[in-house]
């Protein structure tokens, strides 16, 4: 009886894991940020094209006379300032995305008392419990904490970084200066204006200014804690929140979510796949970095 | 009144298809600008005397009615520097630029002078030969008596810049020399254009006045609007057959929206300004 309970937990067990390691890894790039940053990087493509075009036509007007050359020395490009600033943008949107994929898969503590309760290494140790010599309890618990801490390492969970993804966002975002987070809100305002419909950034806006402020940390923290999470988390309650809030999530907000995106965390919130996961909105720009004209024809070939 | 003389033929004759021929003085040009066509591309053989009392007739002409005109009012320019001479020319150039988003903007400025020097080594098939130093950065152009450059082995053709030309005839005050070019950008083209007008002349030293403004004609719509103009003046100084002074400013300004169904948003704009300046600072004969 005993064998066959332990047997469906361990089964149970395995198909978790599985399904968390071959699902979409936690460190994939495609996440709620992804159309965002390639409209950022479809107009940087944009732009840089058209300055190096124009950057040359004006060397073409800078020297007329056939009798001189001109000094040139390295001509200063103040826009580099903004691309430097748009790749922190890229990694800390990024980041953001990857702490809402952990809070979303791992938040409900779930896995964590799947761990606690399978207890791999006292099923290693089974066969040898009678022998005398063997001390089967206390290779049981070592191999029960290699094995969770090889099933965390799989799936890229870090204890220092990890235990507490509310301090881990609000530290990412804290990267980022106040008049660097309020041009990135205005970059959202831009973009929320162009694209009003887009759920996966709204959701994103929706994740920084509510999600920050609840206590994300429960669900993951109880997988590095010796125990399982004590209380069931307060999941439901805070994805239908998100829900509600990510719809209205509009441009004229998109300020309040990112500039005040330090606020302590006064709650608990753990997104679900019912809000968390929505797929990349068609009403976004097209996810193609590399067709910087949108397939549109260029300006020169639109005429006016 | 020495401003309103309008440089004459001189003769020689046949020496582009002789290396050794001398090249002809700098005022032995017509009033086109380039040597004197009927000498030079006459068959060897005996001298014809026909084309000889042409240009004498013409010369006799047009002295008098130079003298008949208003000082100032009408003259030929064309490039004729001195040959075997180094022309010293010191060169500014300068940039401001500033990139901005919503209300964060980045300026950026640079200045940088140089010392340009001008080898006349040589006048062939009616075209100077200038050896060209800045600093290390070094060519060689073939320019022709009207400011056009037909050859630069040194560079690469399609990053030549927008030479000035000279008009080829007869240039009254306040008329203007349009010079256009189609300039390759990415897979077309644009075109660009130069507007020189004559001002004035000075009549103590010859140099005469010229405006300069210019344009390219960017293309532009209601979300990328991108313009490049120069404005500047330039002095020509006849006696040493070129340019002396010149000070222009080029222009640019981008702004880059974006657009969906019927909202537009503006984005960033790069606001960018080039002066460039010169100044002959002396010829010597080497």
């Amino acid at each position: 009886m005993n064998n066959s309970g332990g047997s469906s937990r361990l089964a149970i067990f395995t198909l978790i894991l599985a399904s968390l390691t071959m699902g979409t890894p936690v460190w994939a790039s495609e996440g709620i940020q992804t159309p965002f940053t390639i409209w950022m990087m479809n107009n940087e493509a944009r732009v840089l094209s058209i300055l190096a075009a124009d950057r040359r036509l004006m060397d073409t007007m800078s020297m007329g006379n056939g009798m001189l050359l001109t000094p040139r020395p390295a001509w200063p490009r103040p826009e580099n300032r903004f691309w430097r600033l748009h790749l922190r943008y890229f990694a800390t949107l990024n980041e953001i995305n990857q702490v809402f994929q952990m809070a979303q898969r791992f938040g409900t503590g779930q896995l964590a008392k799947t761990i606690s309760s399978v207890q791999p290494g006292e099923w290693a140790t089974l066969g040898f419990l009678g022998l005398p010599a063997c001390r089967g309890r206390g290779i049981a618990m070592a191999l029960n904490d290699f094995c969770k801490e090889a099933y965390l390492n799989v799936l890229g969970l870090e204890k220092g970084r990890d235990s507490d993804l509310g301090r881990r966002l609000r530290a990412s975002v804290g990267k980022l200066s106040d008049s660097e987070r309020r041009l990135l809100s205005q970059y959202f305002g831009n973009f929320l204006a162009l694209y009003p419909k887009n759920v996966a950034t709204r959701t994103l806006l929706s994740f920084l200014k509510n999600g920050l402020k609840k206590n994300l940390s429960k669900g993951v923290a109880a997988l590095f804690s010796a125990k399982p999470a004590t209380a069931p988390d307060d999941s439901a309650g805070l994805l239908l929140e998100l829900e509600e809030t990510a719809p209205t999530i509009g441009s004229e907000t998109a300020e309040t979510a990112v500039v005040n995106a330090e606020a302590p965390p006064d709650g608990t919130a753990t997104p679900t796949e019912s809000t968390a996961s929505q797929p990349v909105e068609a009403g976004g720009p097209e996810a193609d970095p590399f067709n910087i004209w949108d397939g549109d024809k260029q300006p020169s070939e639109k005429g006016e | 009144m020495s401003s309103a003389v309008v440089h004459l033929i001189g003769e020689k004759g046949n020496f582009s298809k002789k290396g050794g021929t001398p090249p002809p003085l700098p005022r032995e040009v017509n009033s086109r600008g380039s040597s004197p066509a009927v000498g030079r591309f006459a068959p060897s053989g005996l001298p014809s005397l026909f084309p000889r009392i042409i240009e004498v007739i013409l010369a006799l002409f047009l002295t008098i009615a130079a003298m008949g005109l208003p000082s100032e009012a009408v003259t030929t320019f064309f490039f004729c520097p001195k040959v075997g001479s180094a022309y010293s020319f010191e060169v500014a150039s300068s940039l401001s630029s500033e990139f901005t988003a919503f209300e964060t903007n980045q300026p950026a400025s640079i200045a940088a002078t140089g010392t340009v020097t001008v080898r006349v080594i040589g006048f062939r098939q009616g075209m100077y030969i200038l050896d060209i130093w800045e600093n290390e950065n070094h060519t060689r152009r073939f320019l022709t008596p009207d400011g056009t450059v037909l050859g630069a082995p040194g560079e690469e053709p399609t990053r030549l810049p927008f030479f000035w030309s000279l008009p080829a005839g007869d240039w009254e005050v306040g008329q203007v020399h349009r010079i256009q070019k189609s300039i390759p950008v990415g897979s077309g083209t644009v075109l660009a254009a130069w507007d020189l007008t004559f001002k004035d002349v000075d009549a103590k030293t010859g140099r005469a006045r010229l405006e300069i403004a210019g344009h390219v004609g960017l293309p532009s719509d209601r979300l990328i609007q991108r313009s490049i103009h120069a404005k500047g003046m330039l002095f020509f100084n006849p006696a040493e057959g070129c340019f002396d002074q010149g000070d222009w400013t080029v222009s640019y300004s981008l702004s880059y929206s974006n657009k969906e169904i019927a909202v537009m948003r503006d984005l960033w704009n790069v606001v960018e300004s080039r002066r460039i300046s010169f100044r002959l600072k002396g010829v010597s004969n080497e």
